[in-house]
């Protein structure tokens, strides 16, 4: 996607890559979080006493009340879509489109998870996106080889 | 120019520079300002965090993907006319439709380019500079809010969803109280908002008292339609003609005061005495808000 104005013609270029490999600590309340997706095939959240939302994905942390999350909380695994996305067009270092990606509210969540939305016709983006737009209630599809990874399942539309 | 107004310095330059124009692979460096924990794996990039403000503004508002190629064709148009804009394209509302779909809603057109630029300010303290005589831009409020991280926690809140932009209402409000404006519409001659996409140009109209969420489609049908009544809105083009991301900020404070000192040329908007700047970072996570105007404080 660089710009052809951005580099004129005669003027040197340099080509350069980084590749930076990096492991990030997920932490006491994720990994416990993964370890129930993976174990257990549930979801779960974390309770702030303050505001009493249930914070899924899990957080150690509200960051609303500036307190600490008290108790752990299963949700459910069907909810609605706040908002989505269909990524179209490829980038370098990114999944292959075309992709649905959703924010969805689990039944007794009190924030949103991002994830995949599958089994919809992309081929047919405008129909796709219209019933996406109604917010449709969909469901979490949890996949036989997990991880523990936020990519062990996905949302699909509830029939 | 908290330095200047607290007396620790008389005069200070401020400046900001960007070389994003060497990335070649651009989006996936902006995949890494997202949770690495929960959110990296599915494909989160500046585009696609605009396109999931986007549909929520089509589902909750009413806006179509006419208005936000609309407001692109608009902003390109006004940027023919700003030598300092980086792509100087004659857009029609339907070649920024017929622009390859990058995510849903967002065409290619409606996408700020990668651009290189720079900034920098002189701030002074007014009894400095008043006695030269050249036209200056007096800072009249200006004001910064940060918002949390997490975009999924920005949903059911009653501080405002994720595209009501809770931090510019609240950077606006103080900066129109130092200011004195109770009522922009009327008070502010121009608007430069720092937008990169057509949805996050919609999400600052509110804040900035420009409408309400729920008039913003109509808003933009008349400010497309060229009948808006108001503020000028982007003159110069603003971001989708030229984004050097870490200058865009400042560069909508000094459109502002080129505005107000009646020094933009061919986008000079005429007889413009009072301006706004937004800026924008993160993940709508933080504003700033910067009120400039032709006439030193006090003297309204």
């Amino acid at each position: 996607m660089t710009d052809p104005a951005l580099t004129e013609p005669g003027l040197v270029t340099v080509d350069g890559a980084w590749n930076f490999r990096y492991r990030y600590f997920a932490g006491e309340t994720a990994s416990r979080f993964f370890a129930e997706l993976r174990d257990n095939r549930r979801i779960v959240g974390r309770r702030c006493p303050g505001c009493r939302r249930v914070l899924v994905p899990a957080r150690s942390w509200c960051d609303r009340c500036f307190v600490a999350t008290t108790d752990w909380v299963p949700v459910g695994t069907e909810g609605v879509i706040e908002t989505f996305t269909v990524l179209t067009a490829a980038f370098p270092g990114l999944p292959e489109p075309p992709l649905a990606i959703a924010y969805v509210t689990l039944d007794g969540a009190g924030t949103a998870v991002l994830n995949f939305v599958e089994g919809l016709d992309l081929s047919d983006l405008d129909a796709s996106a219209a019933r996406l737009l109604d917010r449709p209630p969909v469901e979490v599809v949890f996949h036989d080889d997990r991880q523990g990874r936020m990519t062990d399942f996905h949302f699909r539309l509830r029939a | 120019m908290t330095l200047v107004a607290s007396g620790r310095a008389d005069v200070v330059v401020a400046f900001a520079l960007e070389r994003m124009g060497q990335a070649i692979t651009s989006q996936k460096v902006f995949n890494t300002i997202f949770d690495p924990i929960y959110e990296k794996d599915f494909a989160l990039t500046t585009i696609t965090m605009a396109a999931l403000r986007a549909s929520l503004l089509m589902t909750r508002y009413g806006y179509t993907e006419r208005h936000w190629a609309a407001l692109a064709a608009r902003n390109h148009q006004n940027a023919l006319k700003n030598p300092l804009a980086h792509l100087h394209r004659d857009l029609t509302v339907e070649a920024v439709l017929e622009s390859p779909l990058l995510a849903w809603p967002i065409h290619l057109y409606e996408a700020c380019p990668m651009s290189e630029g720079a900034c920098a300010l002189v701030i002074a303290a007014g009894e400095r500079l008043s006695r030269t005589g050249r036209p200056v831009a007096w800072i009249h409020g200006a004001a910064s809010y940060s918002d949390s991280y997490a975009m999924g926690d920005r949903f059911d809140r009653p501080e405002g969803t994720l595209v009501d932009l809770v931090t510019l209402r609240k950077a606006v409000d103080v900066a129109y109280r130092q200011a004195g404006i109770a009522d922009p519409a009327e008070e502010i001659d121009v608007v430069e908002i720092h937008a990169p996409f057509s949805s996050a140009e919609v999400m600052a109209y509110p804040p900035l008292g420009l409408c309400s969420p729920e008039a913003g489609p109509a808003y933009v049908d008349a400010l497309v339609g060229g009948d808006g009544a108001g503020p000028s809105v982007n003159p110069s083009g603003g971001p989708m003609a030229a984004n050097p991301v870490s200058a865009t900020a400042m560069i909508r404070i000094a459109e502002c005061a080129l505005q107000v000192r009646g020094m933009a040329g061919g986008r000079q908007v005429e007889g413009a005495r009072r301006a706004v700047a937004t800026g924008q970072g993160g993940a709508t996570q933080f504003s700033s808000a910067c009120v400039l105007a032709a006439d030193p404080p006090g003297d309204r």
